[in-house]
């Protein structure tokens, strides 16, 4: 029971995280990684503890996908919350320059909106990556997939999301 | 033709300039990529969105997933657990087959070797067992009535905690109560009504 305290202890806010940034609703993430843990506990005998985190991973992209699937990509959540002043640890934007703060702050929301418009595995790769800072080996773990596709699809996503910030900056919605 | 090169250069830096920000490009490549930075505006303005970008999603910070989650993950499990404990004394699994069969197997046993060994005793007059067979019955007996009494006092206990007790010992106890309760109500009220 300890081992598996730990392992929650270890896992929870990367479930967490993953399901938020990719469904942009703090219900919905709770629900998930609720029940990846509850799955986590019921596989726990016969799973090797030692890839459990890459195991509640691939669980957890797995239930986030039935979400988008069940929801026809609905894409508004994330930018409601956050304009509601509900988004954590905005300042680590903050820089003290107001203007600059702003702009920051402005192509943060363009950015998570942006996540939840991308396809999969694009989008749980580069949440994995660049969010969570995983290795390219964990994440191979997790999306059983070799490290060479893991880079492409990242570097897919991140163009990706380029492509969409672009397209709302070209439409003047974020200030260069 | 120059254009044509150049604009093939452009296209091929906009596919290569995740690589190149994440250092992946060989040096011979990350030159090329360089040269035509320095040069063409178009591609350093995508460049520099490609860097915001990055450096916005890297700025995003890991969420903190609530407490409450966790709560009702222990208490799911804490449910699951007491369910499962539960269910290995209830009278269903007294009553099935891989309880009993064990039991009934212990029960033959035991018949068999008590046989064997009057057999044994018999035949003693003209013995045909050794005393070391005879040792190893004994033996075998008696792990066998330790196995029929291990089963029978774990079942007398569990017959009394799931089917004595809440289906009969209480409710008798609680019958016995309510009427001694009304029986005293019944005589108080006759007692006022006779003082009345």
């Amino acid at each position: 029971m300890e081992r598996f305290e730990a392992m929650v202890d270890q896992c929870r806010n990367r479930i967490y995280s993953l399901a938020y940034y990719s469904l942009g609703s703090r219900e919905e993430a709770e629900d998930i990684t609720q029940d990846v843990l509850v799955k986590l506990w019921e596989h726990w005998p016969s799973l090797d503890h030692e890839r459990a985190l890459p195991w509640t991973i691939r669980v957890a992209h797995n239930a986030c996908l039935d979400v988008h699937r069940k929801r026809q990509v609905r894409r508004v959540g994330s930018v409601t919350q956050c304009a509601g002043g509900n988004c954590p640890d905005e300042s680590r934007a903050a820089d003290g320059n107001p203007e600059t703060d702003l702009e920051r702050l402005d192509l943060r929301r363009q950015i998570e909106t942006a996540l939840q418009q991308i396809e999969e595995p694009y989008r749980t790769i580069v949440i994995l990556r660049e969010i969570q800072d995983m290795s390219y080996e964990q994440i191979g773990a997790a999306m059983a997939m070799p490290l060479n596709t893991i880079k492409v699809y990242l570097h897919r996503g991140r163009r990706m999301l380029r492509d969409q910030i672009r397209e709302k900056t070209d439409h003047g919605t974020v200030r260069a | 033709m120059a254009q044509s090169g150049h604009e093939s250069l452009c296209q091929w830096v906009s596919e290569n300039i995740e690589s190149y920000l994440d250092g992946d490009l060989p040096p011979s490549e990350r030159a090329m990529a360089e040269s035509h930075l320095g040069q063409c505006a178009t591609c350093a303005q995508e460049l520099e969105l490609a860097q915001r970008v990055t450096g916005s999603l890297r700025a995003l910070p890991i969420m903190e997933c609530p407490e409450r989650v966790t709560d009702a993950v222990y208490g799911r499990i804490g449910a699951s657990r007491k369910k499962r404990v539960s269910s290995r004394f209830s009278l269903d699994r007294l009553l099935s087959p891989r309880f009993w069969r064990p039991a009934l197997a212990g029960a033959v046993t035991v018949l068999l070797v008590a046989m064997i060994a009057v057999v044994g005793n018999r035949k003693q007059v003209a013995p045909t067992i050794s005393a070391r067979d005879l040792a190893r019955a004994r033996v075998e007996v008696k792990w066998a009535l330790a196995c029929v009494n291990q089963i029978t006092q774990r079942t007398s206990q569990m017959v009394k905690d799931e089917l004595l007790d809440p289906r009969v010992i209480r409710p008798v106890v609680r019958a016995v109560e309510k009427t001694t309760q009304d029986r005293g109500i019944k005589r108080d009220s006759q007692e006022v009504r006779n003082a009345g």
